[in-house]
């Protein structure tokens, strides 16, 4: 079957007239329009999700049920955006996201970018193993982990009397833990591009290791901590397993929170897709802008020849 | 002033002797000290849990008050593992469909990620206007929060009134309605969903991969008479082996384990063609309280995605970076 339609694709020559067949120009022509609608094809796909989130926080209740491909809302139902804050506590919500990511993501870069600049700059026993096993708690399911953190965390409870679960500090602790190798991941490639000499230079004119990192170096790493920070940050925003179990009552967190707007006998889905956007609007923003810093930093780690 | 409030506790410290690291020369103290919170939190998080987790899953655990954990007439051995390799209890015939969907879903999510990632990256890698743009729509499934998208994937999958389902029929695919997160088709949704969500990693990272592959290659082929599809084949494939392996080495890492995906799209309690391990064991540990049995079967799968992840380094990883080069 395959070899056969190969010939008949081969014979091309013999079965298409001379004046039929397509000049260079009109192939390079052909080729052309092909890989533009492929793209078109490609981003239309990428951006359509996005966009019916966006368009739906715009529809009424009736609206969202019926079934329309209108790409924009002809007459935009801004209620969404006010009735959203008064079915459940999303203030609430976003601020618990807000605090434990933000203080997650300082923590972690400031740990992880330590660890990193290690990495990048000195030898010392043990270096290798400590790579790999920040390499290896990528590959831990977070099942495994997540029942013992459970169990652990009512031993804290009960027999040293540390509350630790549906508290701050004891999300904020874990995900600065499951996020620090990633950064050091990411970090590591910025620090390897900025230049020893400066350091040199510094530690030359009297700086101390400790002062040099932090006074030199960590400032010209601006842009990856930025670039880094933001992945970070929607780590831990899109969290859903731990937060799950050990993040409820007070503490729970946009990303379980959200899911409240599913009842068991109907879905807001209108404000449910408010809620999305008005948490995805800024997260999309940072990215914008430092998006030269984030394409870099992601394929640092592993593209380099 | 963070700093110097740090220098100033330092020098109020007495000097701490340890025995081996005290020798080494100051660079390699300072290089250990920079990475000893990251290592210390890792123990503390990952490190603990991990080995807990493989002696819990020899335990039964009656009850939430840890003094009843443990115990000598608590430990069952070897059962948990045994339940659930026999296909006739309900755990086993349970783990037996997980691992299989599971299976199934990391092949067609990695094959779909990668297959668009590439198709994404050789457009990408063309000249034309607007192409930051281009790159910037593009990455947009990677930075928005993944809950967000997953509930938008879970009403654009809505049997009745979903928009995938109307845009089926409009195209005459399907007649009817399709139910996509029940039955199963939720298999398929997830798949979809996964791909969407990964495609734009894999297409950034080829993309790079393309534009450090030296011109003069292009040049060479050409001379020796390549045509675009010659030049695919002979030199852009070949030479965008080591990123790929390093990708498809993430890609079914990240399915393998992945959560938020079957569980924003399939809730709690799936069909059993969505039941991925991921949710078995969640459902084992935090609804049926049998933490004894969710131990066992996450320690399993974290010795199978550590095995997948080795031998495929060994394997892939490891060879094309060796003989890869051109």
């Amino acid at each position: 079957m395959f070899s056969s339609l190969m010939a008949a694709v081969g014979s091309e020559s013999t079965i298409v007239p001379d004046e039929m067949r397509l000049t260079a120009d009109g192939k390079e022509l052909v080729y052309q329009l092909l890989w533009r609608s492929v793209l078109i094809l490609v981003l239309i796909f990428a951006i359509f999700p996005v966009w019916m989130m966006f368009t739906t926080s715009f529809k009424t209740r009736d609206e969202v049920l019926q079934l329309g491909l209108d790409i924009l809302p002809a007459d935009p139902y801004v209620q969404n955006y006010f009735l959203m804050f008064q079915r459940f506590p999303l203030v609430d919500y976003y601020v618990n996201s807000l605090v434990i990511s933000s203080v997650t993501t300082v923590l972690s870069l400031l740990i992880g970018g330590l660890a990193a600049y290690s990495l990048s700059r000195y030898e010392f026993p043990g270096k290798e193993k400590f790579e790999m096993g920040a390499l290896a708690t990528q590959m831990i399911p977070g099942v495994l982990i997540l029942i013992p953190m459970f169990l652990l965390f009512i031993v804290m409870d009960q027999s040293a009397n540390i509350p630790m679960k549906d508290t701050y500090h004891g999300m904020i602790f874990l995900y600065t833990t499951f996020t620090v190798p990633f950064t050091i991941w990411m970090l590591r490639g910025y620090f390897d591009t900025i230049p020893t000499a400066l350091e040199e230079a510094a530690r030359i004119d009297g700086c101390t290791r400790t002062q040099a990192l932090f006074r030199v170096v960590m400032p010209l790493a601006a842009p990856g901590l930025a670039a880094t920070g933001m992945f970070v940050f929607l780590l831990a925003f899109n969290e859903v397993l731990f937060a799950s179990v050990l993040a409820t009552d007070n503490v729970t967190p946009f990303s379980i929170g959200i899911q409240n707007f599913q009842q068991q006998d109907q879905t807001m889905w209108g404000q449910m897709m408010a809620a999305s956007t008005l948490a995805a609007v800024p997260l999309l923003a940072i990215f914008v802008v430092f998006q030269r810093q984030i394409v870099s930093g992601l394929t640092s780690g592993s593209v380099k020849q | 002033m963070l700093l110097s409030a740090y220098q100033r506790v330092k020098r109020r410290l007495p000097a701490v002797h340890i025995p081996y690291v005290s020798s080494l020369p100051a660079s390699q103290r300072f290089g250990l000290k920079l990475i000893a919170p990251a290592l210390a939190m890792m123990l503390l998080v990952h490190g603990i849990p991990v080995i807990l987790g493989f002696v819990m899953s020899f335990y039964e655990f009656p009850s939430l008050r840890y003094t009843d954990w443990f115990r000598p007439e608590t430990f069952v051995g070897l059962d948990h593992f045994a339940k659930v390799f026999q296909k006739d209890t309900i755990y086993g015939a349970q783990f037996w469909n997980s691992l299989k969907v599971t299976i199934l879903y990391t092949v067609g999510s990695v094959i779909g990620t990668y297959v668009l990632g590439l198709v994404t990256a050789l457009t990408l890698d063309k000249q034309f206007r607007g192409k930051l743009v281009a790159r910037t729509v593009i990455l947009i499934p990677y930075v928005t929060p993944v809950v967000v998208t997953l509930l938008t994937w879970r009403m654009m999958f809505r049997s009745d009134t979903g928009v995938i389902n109307a845009l089926l029929r409009q195209a005459g695919l399907i007649e009817g309605s399709l139910f996509w997160l029940l039955g199963p088709n939720s298999l398929y949704a997830i798949i979809i969903a996964n791909v969407w969500r990964n495609f734009p990693y894999a297409a950034i990272m080829l993309y790079a991969g393309l534009q450090s592959i030296p011109e003069q290659l292009y040049e060479a082929a050409e001379i020796d008479g390549a045509g675009r599809w010659g030049k695919l084949r002979y030199v852009t494939l070949p030479q965008l082996k080591p990123v790929s392996a390093v990708i498809l080495l993430l890609l079914i890492l990240w399915t393998f384990i992945n959560f938020p995906v079957p569980y924003i799209l399939l809730g709690g309690s799936p069909s059993e063609s969505g039941n991925v391990l991921m949710l078995l064991i969640y459902s084992f540990g935090f609804k049926q309280s049998a933490y004894g049995i969710g131990s066992a079967l996450s320690a399993m799968l974290f010795l199978f995605s550590m095995t997948i992840a080795y031998v495929y380094y060994k394997r892939v990883v490891a060879s094309s970076y060796d003989g890869g080069a051109i």
